[in-house]
């Protein structure tokens, strides 16, 4: 009863005009920067933040959390008219939606995949807020060991469950947790690894970091790669599903979402639960040959658990205030600028906001479910616009966003850096994300470990003693060492 | 072998980040009578980071990591925008942010993508007095402002 008390007075916050502009700004924003590639959530996130300083916390977050799930409304979009996935958790669309769109069905798999994304996003939803707030009730009883715990869950989960070398995820994580430890230390405040500049006092700021790793990185490398594919002609009226395809995706729907948001609630790359889904779907078919081939099972089950997976990843967020992805870790840091504290006390603290949050998700979902499919050829039209003057003004925009953190062009050559090292991080498969999580949560580790040691005399076993903290411990090495045991087991079974 | 030398390249590049790190950390306390002090987490990290590098430079070196794709590096497009950035940045607060923006946009447009400089300037100008009017006007921000005051 008091969850749906909690969600009337969310719905009241999200639906006053001003919120509504913000929630329809954020979807339609966050769409076409799904739809434009070479220009993810997170970058468009990043760049758009400071201009978000002024506004109540609200309606910033309402604009930003649209962003971020209209992102993935809009990045199926050209996974299926171009077979150029707006986003990595699009991959899995252009493998049935392009060829269905090949078919002439292109209608039929767009529209797929918005009422899939409406299904997920409301699953989601609903599991968040029926996760989220007894979660936050739990982590009240958490001390500086849960913490310390939970924070290298969170990343450990990133780095092992992610494809791709171990070594390098860890040396980008330990990157991180030393770029963290840059400016005064929490503990004695005795300046670390300033190099007299009196510019790191303050230590580097998570948005320049973040804005040279993912836009100025992204504009990089879409240098060498800025092919631009022709869309295909969709007719407006051809968008809506035949009656024989609501009968084969409203089950994918259903399991995709609910598989999207167990997957997402845990930390790890959003493109596991649409691969993860795709594979279910694809077993529990009757007729597996057919995917690849514009099965529309094999967009309908994906598309709802990348949208699920979107939503779940709040739970940790608004729950523990530990981000489980690039763009959380980006909220969180935005939710510190706004002066708000993310983590368990937050549903108590800050019920406004976590309730308008969690409302206008329903809103903003209702929205790209009216918009989207009008939208379309609209969004396709964006596609055309040529990248070599896009970028220039994404240059310029960053720039901006940099400069007005501190109004001093030393941020902007660490902008410039740190742009130069995301670029080189990514040619040469270093993963980002555990680097961009690491300073995020650096703080939060360094500062529970001291207690904990402080508070046990320097006794460390306590990790392992306490039932929580031991649970938590006990999930790191099994986080350690299944996959290493799967992996001999796979090999020995081929061979 | 190219490819090789890059991967290593990086390799090292975390090798060092982590022994200057272990070494930085040496000038700080790394414990109290009370428990941890500055040194304390970053002596760890630097360890482990030169640890990391280590395997990395040997797993390169050995042949046991599968080594990143060798793509030269796009002197026309990487490479100038990055010059042309760099540019612009150093001059922002000399000339300011309207002109500096102008005539780096112009140059991207006109120079590294080669359309015509009619249609650069056109595109330089419209798009910076959009973002002035944006940033400035509607939300206020302050911009660098150089010797011409604008």
């Amino acid at each position: 009863m008091s969850t749906l008390a909690s969600l009337a007075d969310g719905f009241a916050i999200a639906l006053t005009p001003t919120n509504l502009l913000f929630c329809l700004a954020g979807t339609f924003f966050g769409t076409v920067v799904g739809v434009l590639p070479g220009l993810g959530p997170a970058a468009a996130i990043t760049i758009l933040l400071p201009l978000t300083f002024g506004m109540d916390p609200i309606s910033a977050f309402i604009m930003l959390g649209g962003i971020y799930y209209g992102s993935q409304f809009g990045g199926s979009t050209t996974a299926i008219l171009l077979r150029m996935p707006g986003e990595s958790s699009s991959i899995v669309t252009t493998f049935d939606g392009y060829e269905m769109a090949k078919q002439g069905r292109a209608g039929a798999a767009l529209a797929v995949c918005a009422i899939g994304s409406f299904v997920a996003g409301t699953i989601g939803i609903v599991g968040l807020m029926l996760v989220g707030p007894p979660l936050a009730e739990f982590a009240l009883r958490f001390g500086p060991p849960e913490y310390f715990a939970v924070a290298i869950l969170g990343l450990t989960a990133l780095i092992f469950i992610e494809g791709g070398s171990k070594l390098k995820a860890l040396a980008s994580a330990t990157a991180g947790f030393l770029l963290a430890m840059i400016g005064l230390d929490p503990v004695g405040g005795q300046n670390r690894f300033t190099f007299g500049q009196a510019g790191l006092i303050d230590g580097i700021d998570f948005l320049v970091v973040a804005m040279g790793l993912f836009a100025f990185a992204e504009v990089l490398i879409s240098l060498e790669n800025a092919t631009r594919a022709t869309p295909m002609s969709v007719r407006l009226t051809s968008i809506w599903l035949t009656w024989a395809d609501w009968l084969a995706s409203w089950k994918p729907m259903l399991r995709g979402s609910v598989l999207g948001f167990a997957l997402g609630v845990l930390p790890g790359p959003g493109t596991i639960a649409t691969f993860a889904s795709y594979a279910t779907e694809r077993k529990l078919s009757r007729h597996p040959e057919r995917f690849g081939k514009g099965a529309i099972e094999g967009v309908a089950g994906p598309e709802s658990a990348n949208n699920s997976d979107t939503i779940a990843r709040f739970v940790p967020l608004l729950a523990l205030g530990i981000p489980g992805s690039n763009v959380t870790a980006i909220l969180l840091s935005a939710m510190i600028l706004h002066g708000l504290t993310p983590g368990p006390l937050l549903f108590v603290q800050a019920p406004d906001f976590v309730w308008g949050l969690i409302a206008s998700m329903y809103v903003g979902n209702v929205m790209l479910l009216i918009l989207n499919l009008p939208l379309v050829p609209i969004f396709t039209a964006i596609t055309r616009v040529p990248y070599s003057l896009l970028y220039p003004a994404v240059l310029v925009i960053t720039m901006i966003g940099v400069y007005t953190i501190e109004n001093s062009v030393y941020q902007v050559w660490l902008l410039i850096g740190f742009g130069v090292l995301g670029y080189f991080m990514r040619r040469f498969n270093y993963p980002v994300a555990p680097l961009v999580l690491a300073l995020v949560l650096g703080p939060l580790v360094e500062r529970s470990l001291y207690r904990t040691m402080t508070i046990n005399h320097g006794d460390l076993s306590v990790l392992f003693t306490r039932p929580i903290s031991g649970t938590l411990m006990a999930m790191i090495g099994l986080l350690l060492v299944v996959p290493q045991l799967y992996r001999r087991y796979r090999v020995r079974r081929t061979a | 072998m190219r490819a090789r030398r890059s991967e290593l390249a990086m390799a090292l590049l975390v090798l060092g980040v982590g022994a200057l790190s272990f070494y930085g950390s040496l000038h700080h306390r790394y414990y109290t009578e009370f428990g941890p002090d500055a040194g304390f987490f970053p002596f760890w990290l630097g360890l482990v980071q030169t640890v990391l590098g280590a395997a990395l430079v040997y797993a390169v070196w050995a042949g046991r990591t599968p080594l990143a794709e060798s793509r030269p590096i796009g002197w026309r497009g990487q490479v100038l925008v990055a010059g042309l950035f760099v540019a612009y940045v150093a001059s922002l607060e000399t000339v300011g942010f309207a002109l500096a923006t102008f005539v780096f946009l112009a140059m991207v447009v006109g120079w590294v993508e080669r359309r015509s400089w009619l249609e650069a300037a056109a595109y330089g100008a419209g798009l910076t007095a959009c973002l002035v009017w944006l940033f400035q006007g509607a939300f206020r921000l302050p911009l660098p402002v150089g010797l011409l005051k604008f």
